[in-house]
Protein backbone atom coordinates (compact mmCIF):
# COMPACT_ATOMS: atom_id res chain seq x y z
CA UNK A 1 0.00 0.00 0.00
CA UNK A 2 2.88 2.32 0.81
CA UNK A 3 4.27 1.59 -2.65
CA UNK A 4 0.94 2.44 -4.24
CA UNK A 5 0.87 5.80 -2.51
CA UNK A 6 4.47 6.38 -3.47
CA UNK A 7 3.73 5.63 -7.08
CA UNK A 8 0.59 7.76 -7.11
CA UNK A 9 2.38 10.70 -5.54
CA UNK A 10 5.43 10.46 -7.74
CA UNK A 11 3.21 9.92 -10.77
CA UNK A 12 1.71 13.32 -10.25
CA UNK A 13 5.22 14.79 -10.13
CA UNK A 14 6.62 13.28 -13.31
CA UNK A 15 9.15 15.54 -15.00
CA UNK A 16 7.84 17.13 -18.17
CA UNK A 17 10.54 17.38 -20.87
CA UNK A 18 11.69 20.93 -21.49
CA UNK A 19 9.75 22.34 -18.54
CA UNK A 20 12.83 22.99 -16.36
CA UNK A 21 10.44 22.71 -13.47
CA UNK A 22 9.91 19.94 -10.96
CA UNK A 23 7.50 21.81 -8.79
CA UNK A 24 10.10 24.52 -8.40
CA UNK A 25 11.49 26.21 -11.50
CA UNK A 26 15.12 25.43 -12.31
CA UNK A 27 17.21 28.56 -11.76
CA UNK A 28 20.39 29.69 -13.46
CA UNK A 29 21.80 28.66 -16.82
CA UNK A 30 19.69 26.11 -18.67
CA UNK A 31 21.01 23.51 -21.07
CA UNK A 32 19.69 20.40 -22.73
CA UNK A 33 22.16 17.57 -23.17
CA UNK A 34 20.72 14.40 -24.65
CA UNK A 35 18.11 13.13 -22.24
CA UNK A 36 18.95 15.64 -19.52
CA UNK A 37 17.51 19.11 -18.98
CA UNK A 38 20.07 20.80 -16.77
CA UNK A 39 20.24 24.09 -14.92
CA UNK A 40 23.35 25.34 -13.14
CA UNK A 41 23.13 28.19 -10.68
CA UNK A 42 25.76 29.69 -8.48
CA UNK A 43 24.83 30.39 -4.91
CA UNK A 44 26.26 32.84 -2.47
CA UNK A 45 29.69 31.48 -1.55
CA UNK A 46 30.40 29.84 1.76
CA UNK A 47 33.33 31.25 3.71
CA UNK A 48 35.83 28.96 1.99
CA UNK A 49 33.96 27.49 -0.95
CA UNK A 50 31.92 28.36 -3.99
CA UNK A 51 28.61 26.53 -4.28
CA UNK A 52 26.88 25.33 -7.42
CA UNK A 53 23.28 24.24 -7.55
CA UNK A 54 22.63 21.54 -10.13
CA UNK A 55 19.04 20.87 -11.11
CA UNK A 56 18.28 18.18 -13.64
CA UNK A 57 15.32 16.43 -15.20
CA UNK A 58 15.28 13.37 -17.42
CA UNK A 59 13.43 14.01 -20.68
CA UNK A 60 13.57 10.35 -21.68
CA UNK A 61 11.69 7.35 -20.37
CA UNK A 62 14.89 5.41 -19.70
CA UNK A 63 17.52 6.12 -17.01
CA UNK A 64 20.36 8.53 -17.82
CA UNK A 65 23.66 9.04 -15.95
CA UNK A 66 24.38 12.05 -13.74
CA UNK A 67 28.05 12.19 -12.84
CA UNK A 68 28.58 14.76 -10.10
CA UNK A 69 31.74 12.97 -8.98
CA UNK A 70 33.76 13.78 -12.09
CA UNK A 71 32.03 16.82 -13.55
CA UNK A 72 34.77 19.25 -14.61
CA UNK A 73 34.53 22.62 -12.84
CA UNK A 74 36.99 25.44 -13.40
CA UNK A 75 37.12 28.64 -11.35
CA UNK A 76 38.44 31.96 -12.68
CA UNK A 77 39.99 34.38 -10.27
CA UNK A 78 39.57 38.12 -10.60
CA UNK A 79 43.07 38.14 -12.00
CA UNK A 80 41.98 35.85 -14.82
CA UNK A 81 43.75 32.74 -13.63
CA UNK A 82 42.00 29.39 -13.92
CA UNK A 83 41.80 26.86 -11.11
CA UNK A 84 40.50 23.32 -11.52
CA UNK A 85 38.10 22.73 -8.62
CA UNK A 86 37.28 19.55 -6.75
CA UNK A 87 33.98 19.01 -4.95
CA UNK A 88 33.79 18.99 -1.17
CA UNK A 89 32.98 15.35 -0.43
CA UNK A 90 34.32 14.48 3.04
CA UNK A 91 32.59 11.09 3.17
CA UNK A 92 33.33 10.20 -0.45
CA UNK A 93 29.68 9.75 -1.31
CA UNK A 94 29.76 11.35 -4.74
CA UNK A 95 29.35 8.85 -7.51
CA UNK A 96 27.71 8.44 -10.88
CA UNK A 97 24.02 7.70 -10.43
CA UNK A 98 21.28 6.96 -12.89
CA UNK A 99 18.41 9.40 -13.01
CA UNK A 100 15.30 7.41 -13.82
CA UNK A 101 13.14 8.28 -16.79
CA UNK A 102 10.91 11.33 -16.30
CA UNK A 103 12.42 11.95 -12.89
CA UNK A 104 14.22 15.02 -11.61
CA UNK A 105 16.69 15.88 -8.92
CA UNK A 106 18.88 18.60 -7.52
CA UNK A 107 22.15 18.77 -5.65
CA UNK A 108 24.12 21.64 -4.21
CA UNK A 109 27.87 20.97 -4.34
CA UNK A 110 30.55 23.07 -2.66
CA UNK A 111 33.93 23.65 -4.36
CA UNK A 112 36.54 24.77 -1.82
CA UNK A 113 38.86 27.52 -2.92
CA UNK A 114 41.31 29.73 -1.08
CA UNK A 115 40.86 32.47 -3.65
CA UNK A 116 37.82 34.53 -4.46
CA UNK A 117 36.41 33.19 -7.74
CA UNK A 118 34.78 35.66 -10.05
CA UNK A 119 33.43 32.98 -12.36
CA UNK A 120 32.78 29.25 -12.30
CA UNK A 121 32.69 27.29 -15.55
CA UNK A 122 31.20 23.81 -15.70
CA UNK A 123 31.69 21.26 -18.45
CA UNK A 124 28.07 20.16 -18.50
CA UNK A 125 28.98 17.45 -21.02
CA UNK A 126 31.09 15.73 -18.36
CA UNK A 127 28.12 15.79 -16.00
CA UNK A 128 26.05 13.65 -18.36
CA UNK A 129 29.05 11.65 -19.61
CA UNK A 130 28.82 13.16 -23.09
CA UNK A 131 31.83 12.80 -25.38
CA UNK A 132 31.98 16.49 -26.30
CA UNK A 133 32.45 19.21 -23.70
CA UNK A 134 29.79 21.87 -23.29
CA UNK A 135 30.77 24.74 -21.06
CA UNK A 136 28.45 26.86 -19.00
CA UNK A 137 29.81 29.74 -16.93
CA UNK A 138 28.19 31.52 -14.02
CA UNK A 139 29.38 34.67 -12.32
CA UNK A 140 29.65 35.46 -8.66
CA UNK A 141 26.55 36.13 -6.62
CA UNK A 142 26.46 39.01 -4.21
CA UNK A 143 25.06 38.20 -0.78
CA UNK B 1 2.90 -9.38 15.72
CA UNK B 2 1.85 -12.36 17.84
CA UNK B 3 -1.75 -11.18 17.66
CA UNK B 4 -1.59 -11.21 13.87
CA UNK B 5 0.06 -14.63 13.90
CA UNK B 6 -2.60 -15.93 16.28
CA UNK B 7 -5.32 -14.56 14.02
CA UNK B 8 -3.80 -16.27 10.99
CA UNK B 9 -3.48 -19.55 12.92
CA UNK B 10 -7.10 -19.38 14.03
CA UNK B 11 -8.26 -18.63 10.48
CA UNK B 12 -6.19 -21.46 9.07
CA UNK B 13 -7.53 -23.85 11.68
CA UNK B 14 -11.14 -23.18 10.75
CA UNK B 15 -12.75 -26.14 8.96
CA UNK B 16 -14.02 -25.72 5.43
CA UNK B 17 -17.54 -26.48 6.64
CA UNK B 18 -17.95 -23.82 9.27
CA UNK B 19 -20.81 -24.14 11.68
CA UNK B 20 -20.72 -21.84 14.68
CA UNK B 21 -22.98 -23.05 17.46
CA UNK B 22 -25.18 -21.04 19.78
CA UNK B 23 -23.43 -21.99 23.00
CA UNK B 24 -21.25 -18.96 22.92
CA UNK B 25 -17.97 -19.04 21.05
CA UNK B 26 -14.85 -18.15 22.93
CA UNK B 27 -12.26 -15.71 21.66
CA UNK B 28 -9.52 -18.10 20.71
CA UNK B 29 -7.05 -15.33 20.11
CA UNK B 30 -6.97 -14.29 23.75
CA UNK B 31 -4.76 -17.17 24.78
CA UNK B 32 -2.15 -16.07 22.26
CA UNK B 33 -2.26 -12.37 22.96
CA UNK B 34 0.64 -10.50 24.33
CA UNK B 35 -0.11 -6.90 25.08
CA UNK B 36 3.39 -5.59 25.43
CA UNK B 37 4.44 -6.34 21.83
CA UNK B 38 4.77 -3.68 19.14
CA UNK B 39 3.94 -0.87 21.53
CA UNK B 40 7.44 0.58 21.63
CA UNK B 41 7.88 3.82 19.77
CA UNK B 42 11.15 5.45 18.92
CA UNK B 43 11.84 8.53 20.94
CA UNK B 44 14.82 9.70 18.87
CA UNK B 45 14.49 13.34 17.83
CA UNK B 46 13.99 14.07 14.14
CA UNK B 47 17.10 15.05 12.20
CA UNK B 48 17.15 18.76 11.38
CA UNK B 49 19.15 19.98 8.37
CA UNK B 50 21.14 23.14 8.73
CA UNK B 51 22.32 23.13 5.10
CA UNK B 52 21.28 21.45 1.86
CA UNK B 53 24.83 21.55 0.46
CA UNK B 54 26.42 18.15 0.01
CA UNK B 55 29.08 17.53 2.63
CA UNK B 56 27.46 19.97 5.03
CA UNK B 57 24.05 18.40 5.34
CA UNK B 58 23.60 15.64 7.87
CA UNK B 59 20.19 14.06 7.35
CA UNK B 60 19.87 13.38 3.62
CA UNK B 61 22.50 11.23 1.90
CA UNK B 62 23.79 12.05 -1.55
CA UNK B 63 21.75 10.87 -4.50
CA UNK B 64 18.28 10.44 -3.09
CA UNK B 65 17.06 11.40 -6.56
CA UNK B 66 18.82 8.37 -8.05
CA UNK B 67 17.23 5.85 -5.72
CA UNK B 68 14.34 4.81 -7.97
CA UNK B 69 16.68 3.79 -10.80
CA UNK B 70 18.33 1.30 -8.45
CA UNK B 71 15.04 -0.48 -7.78
CA UNK B 72 13.60 -3.00 -10.16
CA UNK B 73 10.58 -1.87 -12.09
CA UNK B 74 7.62 -2.48 -9.79
CA UNK B 75 3.97 -1.91 -10.42
CA UNK B 76 0.69 -2.15 -8.57
CA UNK B 77 -2.86 -1.92 -9.77
CA UNK B 78 -6.32 -2.00 -8.33
CA UNK B 79 -9.58 -2.45 -10.11
CA UNK B 80 -12.78 -4.32 -10.53
CA UNK B 81 -13.72 -7.27 -12.71
CA UNK B 82 -16.71 -9.26 -13.72
CA UNK B 83 -16.28 -12.99 -13.90
CA UNK B 84 -18.58 -15.56 -15.46
CA UNK B 85 -17.94 -19.18 -14.61
CA UNK B 86 -19.67 -22.48 -14.14
CA UNK B 87 -20.77 -23.05 -10.58
CA UNK B 88 -18.41 -25.36 -8.74
CA UNK B 89 -21.29 -26.34 -6.45
CA UNK B 90 -23.08 -29.58 -7.14
CA UNK B 91 -25.59 -31.23 -4.82
CA UNK B 92 -23.86 -31.22 -1.45
CA UNK B 93 -24.83 -32.47 2.00
CA UNK B 94 -23.56 -30.77 5.11
CA UNK B 95 -24.52 -30.20 8.74
CA UNK B 96 -25.40 -27.27 10.92
CA UNK B 97 -25.21 -27.36 14.71
CA UNK B 98 -27.61 -25.75 17.16
CA UNK B 99 -26.88 -26.12 20.88
CA UNK B 100 -24.93 -29.29 20.34
CA UNK B 101 -27.62 -30.79 18.10
CA UNK B 102 -26.50 -31.55 14.57
CA UNK B 103 -28.81 -31.20 11.59
CA UNK B 104 -28.16 -32.40 8.09
CA UNK B 105 -29.02 -30.17 5.15
CA UNK B 106 -28.66 -30.48 1.42
CA UNK B 107 -27.76 -27.80 -1.05
CA UNK B 108 -28.85 -28.02 -4.66
CA UNK B 109 -28.15 -25.65 -7.47
CA UNK B 110 -31.18 -24.38 -9.42
CA UNK B 111 -31.23 -25.36 -13.07
CA UNK B 112 -31.04 -22.00 -14.81
CA UNK B 113 -28.05 -19.92 -15.82
CA UNK B 114 -25.24 -21.88 -17.38
CA UNK B 115 -22.67 -19.54 -15.82
CA UNK B 116 -22.62 -17.69 -12.53
CA UNK B 117 -21.68 -14.02 -12.45
CA UNK B 118 -19.32 -12.58 -9.86
CA UNK B 119 -18.18 -9.00 -9.29
CA UNK B 120 -14.77 -8.81 -7.65
CA UNK B 121 -12.28 -6.19 -6.56
CA UNK B 122 -8.77 -7.01 -7.69
CA UNK B 123 -5.34 -5.88 -6.59
CA UNK B 124 -2.09 -6.94 -8.17
CA UNK B 125 1.56 -6.24 -7.63
CA UNK B 126 4.30 -7.20 -9.99
CA UNK B 127 7.79 -6.76 -11.25
CA UNK B 128 8.92 -5.82 -14.72
CA UNK B 129 11.48 -8.12 -16.28
CA UNK B 130 13.62 -7.68 -19.36
CA UNK B 131 12.30 -7.34 -22.89
CA UNK B 132 8.78 -6.42 -21.80
CA UNK B 133 8.12 -9.53 -19.75
CA UNK B 134 6.59 -9.25 -16.32
CA UNK B 135 5.33 -11.31 -13.41
CA UNK B 136 2.57 -10.43 -10.97
CA UNK B 137 0.61 -11.70 -8.02
CA UNK B 138 -3.09 -11.03 -8.04
CA UNK B 139 -5.68 -11.20 -5.27
CA UNK B 140 -9.40 -10.70 -5.59
CA UNK B 141 -12.45 -10.64 -3.39
CA UNK B 142 -16.08 -10.06 -4.14
CA UNK B 143 -19.44 -11.68 -4.32
CA UNK B 144 -21.65 -13.66 -6.60
CA UNK B 145 -24.15 -11.39 -8.31
CA UNK B 146 -26.33 -14.31 -9.26
CA UNK B 147 -26.13 -18.06 -9.01
CA UNK B 148 -27.30 -18.79 -5.50
CA UNK B 149 -28.14 -22.28 -4.27
CA UNK B 150 -31.16 -23.80 -2.58
CA UNK B 151 -30.60 -25.30 0.85
CA UNK B 152 -33.10 -27.64 2.49
CA UNK B 153 -33.04 -29.44 5.81
CA UNK B 154 -32.73 -33.19 5.68
CA UNK B 155 -33.13 -33.98 9.38
CA UNK B 156 -35.14 -32.85 12.40
CA UNK B 157 -34.44 -32.48 16.09
CA UNK B 158 -36.54 -33.14 19.17
CA UNK B 159 -38.01 -29.63 18.95
CA UNK B 160 -38.60 -29.50 15.20
CA UNK B 161 -36.67 -28.66 12.05
CA UNK B 162 -34.42 -25.61 11.64
CA UNK B 163 -35.16 -23.12 8.90
CA UNK B 164 -32.24 -22.59 6.58
CA UNK B 165 -31.75 -20.05 3.81
CA UNK B 166 -28.97 -18.85 1.54
CA UNK B 167 -27.14 -15.73 2.73
CA UNK B 168 -24.86 -14.83 -0.13
CA UNK B 169 -21.75 -16.18 -1.78
CA UNK B 170 -18.31 -14.69 -1.26
CA UNK B 171 -15.72 -15.06 -4.02
CA UNK B 172 -12.03 -15.09 -3.15
CA UNK B 173 -9.15 -15.71 -5.48
CA UNK B 174 -5.41 -15.61 -5.85
CA UNK B 175 -3.25 -16.11 -8.89
CA UNK B 176 0.10 -15.51 -10.46
CA UNK B 177 0.40 -13.98 -13.89
CA UNK B 178 3.26 -14.08 -16.38
CA UNK B 179 3.06 -11.95 -19.45
CA UNK B 180 4.64 -9.68 -21.98
CA UNK B 181 3.76 -6.16 -22.97
CA UNK B 182 4.49 -3.69 -25.71
CA UNK B 183 4.20 0.08 -25.55
CA UNK B 184 3.62 2.59 -28.28
CA UNK B 185 3.53 6.14 -26.98
CA UNK B 186 0.96 6.30 -24.21
CA UNK B 187 -0.68 3.03 -25.18
CA UNK B 188 0.26 -0.30 -23.70
CA UNK B 189 -0.90 -3.76 -24.70
CA UNK B 190 -0.01 -7.17 -23.40
CA UNK B 191 -0.84 -10.84 -23.20
CA UNK B 192 -0.52 -12.95 -20.10
CA UNK B 193 -1.13 -16.39 -18.73
CA UNK B 194 -2.73 -16.69 -15.30
CA UNK B 195 -2.76 -19.63 -12.91
CA UNK B 196 -4.41 -19.67 -9.52
CA UNK B 197 -7.38 -20.73 -7.46
CA UNK B 198 -10.86 -19.38 -6.88
CA UNK B 199 -12.77 -20.11 -3.72
CA UNK B 200 -16.51 -19.64 -3.32
CA UNK B 201 -17.89 -19.48 0.18
CA UNK B 202 -21.63 -20.26 0.14
CA UNK B 203 -23.13 -18.90 3.33
CA UNK B 204 -26.37 -20.04 4.94
CA UNK B 205 -28.36 -18.78 7.90
CA UNK B 206 -30.09 -21.35 10.05
CA UNK B 207 -32.83 -20.62 12.61
CA UNK B 208 -33.86 -23.16 15.19
CA UNK B 209 -36.26 -21.85 17.81
CA UNK B 210 -34.46 -18.83 19.36
CA UNK B 211 -31.11 -20.00 18.10
CA UNK B 212 -29.62 -18.39 15.01
CA UNK B 213 -26.37 -19.43 13.40
CA UNK B 214 -24.53 -19.26 10.12
CA UNK B 215 -22.81 -22.03 8.28
CA UNK B 216 -20.94 -22.16 5.02
CA UNK B 217 -19.78 -24.52 2.33
CA UNK B 218 -16.53 -23.79 0.55
CA UNK B 219 -15.73 -24.82 -2.99
CA UNK B 220 -12.30 -24.21 -4.49
CA UNK B 221 -11.43 -24.60 -8.15
CA UNK B 222 -8.21 -24.06 -10.10
CA UNK B 223 -8.08 -21.18 -12.56
CA UNK B 224 -6.06 -21.13 -15.78
CA UNK B 225 -6.67 -18.16 -18.00
CA UNK B 226 -5.28 -16.35 -21.00
CA UNK B 227 -5.79 -12.62 -20.81
CA UNK B 228 -5.25 -9.55 -22.89
CA UNK B 229 -4.57 -6.23 -21.23
CA UNK B 230 -4.55 -2.75 -22.68
CA UNK B 231 -3.75 0.47 -20.87
CA UNK B 232 -3.56 4.18 -21.44
CA UNK B 233 -0.80 6.03 -19.57
CA UNK B 234 -2.48 9.02 -17.94
CA UNK B 235 0.90 10.22 -16.66
CA UNK B 236 4.32 8.55 -17.07
CA UNK B 237 3.63 6.62 -13.88
CA UNK B 238 -0.16 6.15 -13.77
CA UNK B 239 -2.23 4.08 -16.20
CA UNK B 240 -5.85 3.20 -16.75
CA UNK B 241 -6.46 -0.17 -18.32
CA UNK B 242 -8.89 -2.88 -19.30
CA UNK B 243 -8.58 -6.64 -19.14
CA UNK B 244 -10.37 -9.40 -20.97
CA UNK B 245 -9.64 -13.07 -20.66
CA UNK B 246 -10.90 -16.56 -21.11
CA UNK B 247 -10.39 -19.74 -19.20
CA UNK B 248 -8.17 -22.34 -20.78
CA UNK B 249 -10.06 -25.21 -19.15
CA UNK B 250 -13.77 -24.27 -19.32
CA UNK B 251 -16.16 -21.60 -20.54
CA UNK B 252 -15.35 -19.02 -17.87
CA UNK B 253 -14.33 -15.52 -18.85
CA UNK B 254 -13.40 -12.24 -17.25
CA UNK B 255 -13.51 -8.54 -18.08
CA UNK B 256 -12.13 -5.81 -15.89
CA UNK B 257 -11.00 -2.25 -15.42
CA UNK B 258 -7.95 -1.20 -13.42
CA UNK B 259 -5.90 1.78 -12.34
CA UNK B 260 -2.19 1.09 -12.20
CA UNK B 261 0.95 2.75 -10.92
CA UNK B 262 4.56 2.01 -11.79
CA UNK B 263 7.87 3.00 -10.24
CA UNK B 264 9.34 3.41 -13.74
CA UNK B 265 8.18 5.79 -16.42
CA UNK B 266 5.66 4.01 -18.66
CA UNK B 267 6.36 0.77 -16.79
CA UNK B 268 9.99 0.65 -17.83
CA UNK B 269 11.27 -1.34 -20.76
Amino acid sequence: MRLLWFALLTGCAAYQPGSFNDGQPFGGQRLTLGCIDLAIERRVDLTDAAVLDYQFGNRCTTPAPIDLASVVVVGRTRGGQERRLAPYDPDRQLQTLQLDGRRSGREAIAYPSKEWLAQLCVDAGSLVQATTPQWACVGEVMP
Amino acid sequence: MRRVLAFVIVLAARPALAGPTCDGGSDDTSSFSDSDDDDHRSTEPACIETSDVHGYRTCTPFGKWGRSARWPSLFVSAGTAMRRFASPMSTTDSTVTHDGESFRYRVTRPERAALDTAIVAQVRAGIGLRHGFYGAIELEAGGLADGSTNPEMMSSGVLGTPEIRAAGVAVLGGAIALGARLRSGVLDAGLEGVAGVRTLVYQYESHYLACETTTSITATTPVFEARGRAALWLTPFISLGVTAGRSLVDDAWITGLHLGASTRAFGGR
